[in-house]
């Protein structure tokens, strides 16, 4: 469970990396295709039959950040329930919160466009709490000779679990 | 979850001596309970498939309020087989009456051919997209012989804009079945209002639109006007997006329109794409119509931008000037040029305000009672996620109900209608009664001051809400639906339903229609 817990953590870290480079792709994308010539309006847009370089990192933004994250983030939570300690789970609850009200920043920026500027930085906030949260569960530098498999032995301190900081 | 209701790590200290056998029973409760979750959450799932259904069977009538319909909101008549029922294959126009125009359309899959640009997959009507533009004088009996040549889908025409008989309504798996490839039907309608309208498909639209399955329909007046008034060039810019190239009348070149100095030029604007399109000009322009019907006294607009709904049409005026052209932009990237022959408008740029068509023009009689309705009814489009035929997503909601809960409107013929039009999201929704035309009484409140404001089509915004009314005069089964195609794909459909009206068809079933 540390484990698995630890790799939902990262992956939702790695995912928020991607989420900034997939925008910033498309973007710069519009911005050279418009320079080419091409105009964006409303049409353009419900339509989904424009292709540019970079169009593919709306899309990977969008279902990214639509279900990709929000799944793996529930998985957090579900999974913090069999770490041990209170940290891990309450970790994860922050993220789902976070996360929630990204994709709704997300989804409401178009009508109130200065939302926008907080979903750019509450992206940054999640990136941290999902770094915390993966290395909040980190196999502890283990003892000389102590088994390293991070599964602690019946009986001994589960010492990597012990919520780290308190 | 309450902490500890979770599985937990064993704990050490509370670890049963070794040899007993809760572990494995454990292990079996939680398989057990598993295999009941993932039950669950199949029959849930299941429990969304929506298979054949008829719209007789969406949702219930909705709550009207505040109305004095007799029998008051679900009081019966909703169902089919209800004790006078008019199926709806009977409500056409005078079947002996001879048409005045009669037209035979033949719809094609195939290669679009783009004037200027490059040719795309899509659809044809008589080998070209858009299709022939369907010309009538108003009071004619227009007859329309659809031909379904090779599209495999099957296909329907919808008249959009034009309050046709509801069995000429054209939309597959409410008003007929689709035409299948091979197939044949006959659209019979008076064009009643002068005006400018289109006509598209009605199965899987959301495609067969998109991809160029489409034609304009211009009405012009029984009486025509007096000469002063008479444009001195009356032209159609059909805007159209094929396969990312905007285009008007089907080509990638901006039009030239040849006018003496001085001279008025009326532009019927036609918004056949799944957004808001943008009109503005330079030079001083008119909006003279909407949706099909005159505006009441339109005076100069500058500085103004115009938007026109998807699905919308709005009809312009623009003067030539002393010499060159003056420029009217139509959508994102094209423009009508008005003036010397050959000469190129210098580009405007785009206004930042637009011309709120609420107070534009004059007031004059609707020809009914708006303040005293038979019928209320709230129509708020709000968004949240959940599973619709299987599938799991964001989805609109109609008064917080998804597809295919969505109320019905039931409505007696001569109720006069209200209905609060309310967008809870934030994107636009180009929100299109079929059969009807609406009168727009208010948003947010504001009541509207200029002329008579009338719609097929109208964009409302995010936050935003209108106010609107009609009256039931054209019997039948109506959609009334988001004219994004796509967001009427997921779910924003609902139906005006004449009580005694049925229908005999069905969505998906043998005939695979899908109207959206």
């Amino acid at each position: 469970m540390r484990k698995a817990y630890a790799v939902l953590a990262w992956i939702i870290a790695g995912a928020v990396v991607v989420q900034a480079a997939a925008i910033a792709f498309g973007l710069s994308g519009l911005i050279s295709w418009v320079q080419d010539g091409g105009v964006l309006d409303k049409a353009v847009l419900e339509s989904g039959e424009v292709s540019f370089a970079g169009v593919l990192g709306f899309v990977v933004h969008s279902l990214n950040g639509q279900f990709l994250i929000p799944l793996v983030t529930l998985a957090l939570l579900g999974v913090s329930f069999g770490v041990r300690g209170r940290r891990p789970r309450v970790l994860a609850a922050v993220l789902v919160v976070l996360v929630a009200a990204q994709v709704t920043l997300g989804l409401t920026a178009p009508a109130a466009p200065y939302l926008g500027i907080l979903h750019g930085a509450n992206a940054l906030a999640i990136l941290l709490v999902a770094v915390a949260a993966a290395r909040l569960v980190r196999p502890a530098r283990a003892p000389a000779g102590a088994a390293t498999t991070g599964v602690p032995a019946a009986g001994s301190a589960p010492r990597a679990e012990q919520p780290r900081g308190t | 979850m309450p902490a500890g209701a979770g599985p937990r790590p064993p704990n050490p200290a509370a670890q049963p001596p070794p040899g007993t056998r809760l572990g494995s029973g454990r292990r079996l409760v939680v398989a057990a309970a598993a295999v009941v979750a993932v039950a669950a959450v199949a029959y849930g799932w299941s429990g969304t498939l929506v298979g054949e259904y008829s719209v007789m069977d969406m949702g219930a009538p909705a709550a009207a309020h505040a109305g004095h319909a007799p029998g008051g909101p679900g009081a019966g008549g909703s169902g089919p087989g209800g004790a006078g029922a008019v199926d709806v294959i009977t409500l056409t126009a005078d079947p002996d009456r001879p048409a005045d125009v009669r037209v035979r359309l033949v719809a094609r899959a195939g290669r679009v051919d783009v004037a200027g640009g490059r040719p795309v997959d899509g659809y044809t009507v008589d080998g070209a997209s858009p299709g022939p533009t369907i010309r009538a004088r108003q009071g004619d009996l227009v007859e329309v012989e659809l031909v379904n040549a090779s599209v495999a889908g099957g296909t329907t025409l919808h008249w959009h804009g034009i309050d046709v008989p509801g069995a000429a309504d054209g939309v597959a798996g409410v008003t007929q079945d689709a035409v299948p490839v091979g197939g044949r039907y006959v659209y019979r309608f008076v064009a009643r209002d002068a005006g400018t309208f289109w006509y598209h498909s009605h199965q899987v639209s959301h495609e067969q639109v998109r991809r160029g399955l489409l034609g304009a329909v211009v009405v012009t007046p029984r009486e025509p006007a007096h000469r002063e008034d008479r444009p001195a060039a009356d032209v159609l810019a059909v805007l159209h997006l094929y396969g990312g190239q905007h285009t008007v009348d089907g080509s990638v070149r901006d039009p030239h329109v040849a006018a003496a100095p001085g001279s008025a030029v009326r532009v019927r604007v036609v918004n056949t794409d799944q957004g808001t399109a943008a009109v503005w000009s330079d030079a001083p322009l008119r909006v003279v119509a909407t949706d099909g019907r005159d505006v009441h006294a339109p005076t100069d607009v500058t500085g103004r931008t115009v938007l026109v709904p998807a699905g919308g049409r709005v009809d312009v005026t623009v003067r030539a000037p002393a010499e060159g052209a003056a420029g009217v932009h139509v959508g994102g990237a094209r423009v009508v040029h008005v003036g010397a022959p050959g000469a190129t408008a210098p580009r405007a740029p785009q206004p930042r305000e637009s011309l709120d068509l609420l107070a534009y023009g004059a007031p004059a009689p609707l020809g009914f009672d708006p303040q005293a309705p038979d019928r209320r009814y709230d129509y708020a489009v709000g968004r949240r996620p959940g599973v619709v035929d299987g599938r799991p997503g964001l989805y609109w909601t109609v008064n917080g109900r998804m597809f295919p809960h969505v109320p019905a409107f039931e409505v007696d013929e001569g109720d006069v209608v209200r209905v609060h039009l309310a967008n809870r999201t934030s994107a636009v929704h180009p929100m299109h009664l079929h059969g009807h035309h609406v009168v727009v009484l208010a948003r947010d409140g504001v009541p509207a001051s200029g002329s008579p404001w009338w719609v097929d089509s109208l964009d409302v915004r995010p936050g935003e809400s209108y106010d609107v009314a009609f009256v039931a005069d054209n019997p039948g089964i109506w959609m009334d639906h988001c004219h994004t195609l796509a967001h009427a794909v997921e779910g924003l459909v609902a139906h005006v339903m004449y009580r005694g009206v049925t229908t005999p068809f069905t969505v998906h079933g043998e005939a695979a229609n899908q109207p959206e």
